[in-house]
């Protein structure tokens, strides 16, 4: 039987060398170890995977009904407090009290946080898809195609991005109809407009740094290998160009994304953002408070709910972003 | 040098051109400026028709866009739609205000962090240390709203009500500074101890994080142990050694963060009812009032060049190996 062959002596040693060998890591192991070992990145991620449960379960339990319908019975009620979460009728207990219309705000904070995070990541990925390719176009072809797409790109570096955004928010206006997904539950479609807002004001700095990596990666040997066998330009650049610069990517895309839902918030608070009536989003919130801020005695929980959970989530992401810079960094070692 | 800086003017013309271009088509296909009058009964269609082709705005874009840059170049930025005054004059009226709450939220700002940045620096990794760089962690990733509604919350309103609740000893502060007497010098304090606070609270963190690490990488280079070896005492080696060198990247991050200030600023501006260019920017934008939308986008697009070729420059002044080519 083969199986039971004694196995010759060349065999034995290449096994007793692979055993003997130290455990091989991968860069992106090697990279998670870093990362692991990055104390806030860790704390970061943490809160940013309890923050996602929270809405999930959230909305599981929460009915979207709390979160939208105007009920005159409990405007600005104080929040609940805790010994009665679980004891009082479920309609009146507010953890996070009621807005001024008397919708329950722990419900828009789960709704409106589904809004502002998948703004987030929406604008982000059109945002680094803008940035990507303008970068990577401008690096592979260079010439006057670099020069026009810098010039842009530059130019739009100079004007403040909030100024950008208010520009823009007015321009695309609120004209997308609204998407129904349920009886209760209506998306604005200034949502959309939003994403678009925020992508297309957020690209210029990755494509500065796409554009950098890029310039030095065409030189390279593999670059030239690859043009030989005739594989198409927009091959190259994509295919083996742009994915090298992927640790940069990662590292801005986290600020990128910290940079949506603060920009999300801060159009929302000057209302060219999400619309609301029907949509709540973490930023819009903020806006409807203000009316409320001189009133006495003040009613706090309407601004500062809200207010809470973009800091969180914010700091987060900014930890995992610390954490990630520190893990992709090839020149630190474990 | 003065080669350098002329070639760097030319290119930030360059620049304003380009970006008054995009931004002129932007704006003006943002909205309509007469939508307001479309639903009043009083304004015939005819009219307003008429009002339109006296605007311009009958015109194509690009076409409208010669007109206006031509008069921009020599600095007549033409008339609001909604106040037929003068942009220039508009402006004018509010950029006071504005500069006002800017140079003394950036001082306190640059004072606050070089000193605490400093002693973060020299007492490195102890307790308050510590403490600074965690809070310069949540300093940043806080909108600059909410620190200002916090702020107004907590010493103007609930301060008030104490007040008023018989802690008469316990002063408060105003929600609104709209508009104060300047002649008195104690009002100056006043009304502006809370929006000055909230543009310092949100970056002195973070720039005093960064003033931390520039001073403890050059209090480890070989000159500052010649500085301390031939026996000067540690504040000098630090005062005069150590800050000169470790404040050309603070500038560096200084200049170039004045559109994140200019941002805050209107933010600022809006919470606390700050009468400055903010302020009249968001309404004009809401007007769509062409004309001053485009007037404060320069304005702030031109300080923004500005400060870039100043930071450049004042590296050369900080650093004689740096050679402007």
């Amino acid at each position: 039987m083969a199986t039971l062959a004694p196995t010759s002596p060349a065999e034995r040693t290449a096994k007793e060398i692979a055993d003997a060998r130290i455990k091989v890591l991968t860069p992106g192991q090697l990279a998670w170890r870093r990362f692991l070992r990055h104390r806030a990145a860790v704390l970061g991620l943490g809160g940013m995977i309890a923050l996602i449960l929270f809405i999930i379960i959230g909305t599981v339990l929460v009915p979207v009904r709390r979160a939208n319908k105007p009920n005159p019975a409990n405007m600005l009620d104080n929040p609940t407090p805790i010994s009665q979460w679980f004891t009082g009728e479920s309609a009146d207990v507010h953890p996070f009290g009621t807005d001024a219309t008397g919708r329950d705000i722990f419900a828009r904070i789960i709704y409106g946080g589904q809004i502002s995070l998948v703004i987030g990541l929406l604008a982000l990925s059109l945002g680094i898809t803008v940035g990507v390719v303008v970068g990577g176009v401008a690096g592979y072809f260079g010439g006057w195609i670099d020069g026009t797409l810098m010039a842009i790109t530059e130019a739009l570096l100079c004007i403040p991005q909030l100024f950008l955004l208010i520009v823009l928010a007015k321009l695309f206006g609120s004209k997308i109809p609204a998407i129904t997904l349920s009886q209760d539950y209506k998306i604005s479609g200034s949502v959309i407009i939003v994403i678009l807002v925020i992508g297309l004001t957020s690209w210029m700095y990755l494509a500065r740094i796409v554009r950098a990596n890029v310039l030095s990666l065409r030189e390279r040997d593999y670059v030239a290998a690859a043009e030989v066998l005739g594989v198409s330009k927009i091959k190259i650049l994509f295919r083996h160009l742009v994915p090298n610069t992927f640790a940069p990517i990662i590292v801005s895309a986290t600020l990128g994304l910290v940079g949506a839902i603060t920009n999300e918030a801060y159009v929302s608070y000057f209302g060219l953002g999400v619309q609301d009536p029907p949509t709540a989003s973490w930023g819009n919130m903020i806006n409807n408070a203000l009316s409320y801020m001189q009133r006495s005695p003040p009613v706090w929980w309407v601004w500062f709910f809200p207010g809470i959970f973009i800091t969180m989530t914010v700091l987060f992401i900014n930890f995992i972003g610390d954490g990630l810079r520190d893990a992709l960094d090839p020149r630190r070692r474990v | 040098m003065s080669a350098y800086i002329l070639r760097r003017a030319l290119q930030g013309i360059v620049k304003l051109v380009i970006i008054s271009f995009i931004m002129f088509v932007l704006t003006n296909l943002s909205g309509d400026p007469l939508s307001q009058y479309t639903n009043n009964p009083r304004i015939r269609a005819e009219d307003r028709e008429r009002i339109r082709a006296e605007l311009g705005l009958n015109q194509p874009i690009p076409f409208r866009y010669v007109g206006w840059i031509k008069k921009a170049a020599v600095g007549d930025f033409g008339f609001s739609f909604s106040e037929r005054r003068p942009v220039i004059q508009m402006i004018g009226e509010r950029l006071p205000d504005t500069l006002l709450l800017m140079v003394v939220a950036e001082t306190v700002l640059i004072s606050l962090s070089l000193l605490v940045g400093i002693y973060q620096a020299t007492h490195q990794y102890g307790l308050a240390d510590n403490l600074l760089t965690g809070f310069s962690f949540v300093g940043i990733s806080m909108p600059v709203f909410f620190v200002g509604l916090a702020l107004l919350l907590i010493f103007a309103v609930q301060f008030k009500l104490w007040n008023k609740a018989g802690a008469t000893w316990l002063p408060y502060l105003p929600t609104g500074t709209a508009v104060w007497d300047r002649s008195q010098v104690s009002n100056w304090v006043y009304y502006m101890i809370l929006p000055v606070a909230t543009l310092v609270i949100i970056q002195v963190a973070g720039y005093a994080r960064f003033v931390r690490s520039s001073v403890l990488e050059v209090l480890s280079q070989d000159y500052i142990r010649v500085a301390r070896a031939k026996g000067l005492i540690e504040r000098v080696v630090v005062a005069r050694h150590a800050l000169k060198n470790a404040a050309l990247p603070f500038i560096t991050i200084i200049g170039l963060d004045i559109p994140l200030l200019l941002a805050g600023a209107v933010v600022t501006e809006s919470v606390f009812s700050w009468r400055g260019m903010g302020r009249l920017f968001i309404n004009s934008a809401n007007n769509s009032d062409f004309p001053v939308v485009m007037g404060i986008l320069m304005l702030v697009t031109v300080a923004v060049i500005f400060f870039q070729i100043l930071v450049d420059v004042i590296y050369t002044l900080f650093d004689p190996r740096i050679k402007l080519a």
